[in-house]
C-alpha cells in the first residue's frame, strides 16, 4: 500500500515536472500568440502577458523554473498530507468538546463582520474605483447598493446565531448548510472588499477557516464517532496559511531571505521607530526573519504531530505582535492572532496507535 | 475518499502558489515573499491633488487602510499606462466630493529624483 502511494506521486510528479520541461521553449510563444490555447489561459489568468512583459528573458526563465519547482512542492505536500497524516483511529474521543470550538469560531467570524461591513460601507464612496474579479463579474456589474450590503450582513448574523444558539445533535446536515451559507456570503462580501485593485490578507486565515469549517462539518456529519479528526482537517486550513507564506519566500526570495541587506530594505518599505532602531543592529534583523521563517516552514508539522500546536500557537503570536511592532502591518486585534488559538491542540488527540 | 479531504487542501493553497498569482476565492500568501530589492530600486507611488494655492498634496480618501493598502498600489499599475492614467483619473475625479483642478501620478524612490504625471485632466 505504502509503495503503491511512493509510485502513484513519483508518477504524477514527474510526468508534470516533465511536461513543464518539455514545454518550456513553447510557454511564452503560446501565451503571446493569439490562439484558443492563449484565450483560455488570458481568462483565467489576465495579468500573465502583462507579468512577461514586464520581466527580461532571464525573468521568464525564472517565473518558468518556478514553475517546476512549484509543481514539485505541490506534490511533496500532497504526499506529506496523505501519508503522513495524524487523521486515524485515536483513543478517545471527545465530541461535544469539538463542537464547542465550532461554535466558537462562528462567534469569532461574527466579531469581525462588523469591521468588514463598515469597510464596504466606507468603499461605496468609491464605487467608481470599483472593478470586480474575474469570476465574480458575471453577476457582479458594479458596487452593490449599500442596502444589499446590509441585508446580506443581517442574513450572516441570523445563520451564525442560529447555528451558535441552537443545540444540534452532530448527525444533523442542517449546521452543514449554514456553513456553506456563512462561507459564500463572506466570499460575496469579501470579493467587494477585493474589487479595488488588491487581495487583501486581513480576513484569510480566517476564511480559510471558513472554508476549513465546512469541510469540518462535513466530515462530522459523516463520522459522528470522531469528530476530532474533522477539527484537524480544520486546523490545517490555518496553518496552512503560515506554510504556503514561508513557502513563498524561499521560493522568492531563497537563500536572499537571510542576507543582510535585507532587512534593511523590508523597513525602508515599512518604516517605524523600532525598525530604526533594529537595522542598526544587523544580527537582530536577520535573526527575526530567519526565526520567522522557520515558524511558518515547521507549522505543518501540526499535521503529524497534534502537540505542534502549542509551538503554532505562541510562535505565531510572537510572529504577528512582532510584525505590527517592528514594520506597522496589521495589529494586535488582527483576526489572524485570534484564529491561531484554534490552534491549540485537543486535549484528547493521541498520537496514532 | 478519505484522502478527497487533504486533496481539497492541496487545491486550495497550491493553485494559487503554482499560478503566483491570487486567484480570490482562493489566496496566496506571503507578503514579505518578494524577489529581492535593491535600496536604490525601492520606488514607492502616490496620487497627488491640486490644492487652492497651487501646492500638491497626497490624495487622501478619509480611511487609512484605502489609503496605505489600495491607492500606492492603484497608482503603481496605471503609472507606465497612458490608457489606464486616464481612466484612473476620471475615476479619481468623480469620487471626489471637491472636485480638485488636477490630480496626478507621482513617483520617487529612496536614490531617485520623483517623476510626476498628470492624470486629470488629460
Amino acid at each position: 500500500m505504502k509503495s503503491n502511494l511512493n509510485q502513484q506521486f513519483l508518477i504524477v510528479g514527474g510526468i508534470g515536472f516533465l511536461v513543464l520541461f518539455f514545454l518550456e521553449g513553447f510557454i511564452s510563444e503560446l501565451i503571446f500568440q493569439k490562439s484558443i490555447f492563449s484565450d483560455l489561459i488570458l481568462r483565467f489568468y489576465p495579468t500573465l502577458p502583462e507579468k512577461l512583459n514586464s520581466l527580461g528573458e532571464e525573468d521568464i526563465s525564472f517565473y518558468i523554473n518556478q514553475l517546476k519547482l512549484r509543481w514539485l512542492a505541490i506534490v511533496a505536500f500532497s504526499y506529506y498530507l496523505i501519508r503522513f497524516t495524524a487523521i486515524k483511529p485515536y483513543n478517545s474521543v471527545d465530541n461535544q468538546s469539538v463542537l464547542w470550538k465550532i461554535r466558537l469560531f462562528y462567534i469569532v467570524q461574527l466579531v469581525y463582520l462588523p469591521d468588514l461591513l463598515q469597510e464596504l460601507r466606507f468603499r461605496g464612496q468609491w464605487k467608481a474605483l470599483f472593478e470586480p474579479l474575474l469570476l465574480f463579474s458575471f453577476f457582479e456589474t458594479s458596487f452593490p447598493l449599500e442596502y444589499f450590503i446590509q441585508v446580506i450582513g443581517i442574513l450572516l448574523f441570523a445563520a451564525s446565531a442560529i447555528l451558535v444558539l441552537v443545540k444540534w445533535e452532530v448527525n444533523d446536515f442542517k449546521p452543514l448548510i449554514l456553513s456553506i451559507f456563512i462561507f459564500l456570503a463572506w466570499t460575496y462580501l469579501l470579493s467587494l472588499f477585493f474589487g479595488f485593485g488588491k487581495i487583501d490578507h486581513t480576513y484569510s486565515s480566517l476564511y480559510m477557516g471558513l472554508l476549513g469549517m465546512v469541510f469540518c462539518r462535513y466530515y462530522v456529519l459523516n463520522d459522528s464517532q470522531n469528530s476530532s479528526k474533522a477539527y484537524l482537517l480544520f486546523q490545517a486550513f490555518i496553518w496552512s496559511c503560515y506554510f504556503f507564506s514561508g513557502l513563498e519566500k524561499v521560493f522568492l526570495s531563497g537563500y536572499q531571505w537571510f542576507q543582510s541587506g535585507h532587512f534593511q530594505i523590508l523597513c525602508h518599505l515599512h518604516p517605524t521607530g523600532l525598525c530604526e532602531v533594529l537595522e542598526k543592529q544587523p544580527i537582530v534583523g536577520e535573526l527575526l526573519l530567519i526565526l520567522a521563517l522557520s515558524f511558518q516552514l515547521l507549522s505543518c508539522l501540526q499535521w503529524r504531530f497534534p502537540k505542534w500546536g502549542y509551538v503554532n500557537v505562541f510562535g505565531g503570536i510572537a510572529f504577528h505582535l512582532g510584525t505590527w511592532l517592528v514594520f506597522d502591518v496589521g495589529g494586535w486585534q488582527s483576526p489572524w492572532i485570534v484564529m491561531l488559538l484554534f490552534l491549540w491542540p485537543m486535549s484528547n488527540v493521541k498520537k496514532p496507535v | 475518499m478519505k484522502n478527497l479531504y487533504p486533496l481539497v487542501l492541496v487545491v486550495t493553497f497550491g493553485l494559487p502558489f503554482l499560478a503566483i498569482t491570487d486567484l480570490f476565492p482562493f489566496h496566496r500568501f506571503g507578503m514579505f515573499a518578494r524577489i529581492p530589492e535593491t535600496k536604490g530600486s525601492i520606488e514607492f507611488f502616490e496620487f497627488q491633488t491640486k490644492t487652492k494655492n497651487g501646492t500638491w498634496q497626497k490624495l487622501k480618501t478619509g480611511n487609512d487602510y484605502m489609503d496605505q493598502s489600495y491607492l500606492p498600489l492603484l497608482a503603481e499599475r496605471c503609472f507606465g499606462s497612458n490608457d489606464k492614467q486616464m481612466v484612473m483619473g476620471n475615476k479619481l475625479a468623480a469620487s471626489l466630493k471637491d472636485k480638485p483642478d488636477s490630480i496626478r501620478i507621482a513617483k520617487s524612490g529612496l536614490e531617485k529624483l520623483s517623476q510626476h504625471f498628470t492624470i486629470f485632466p488629460k
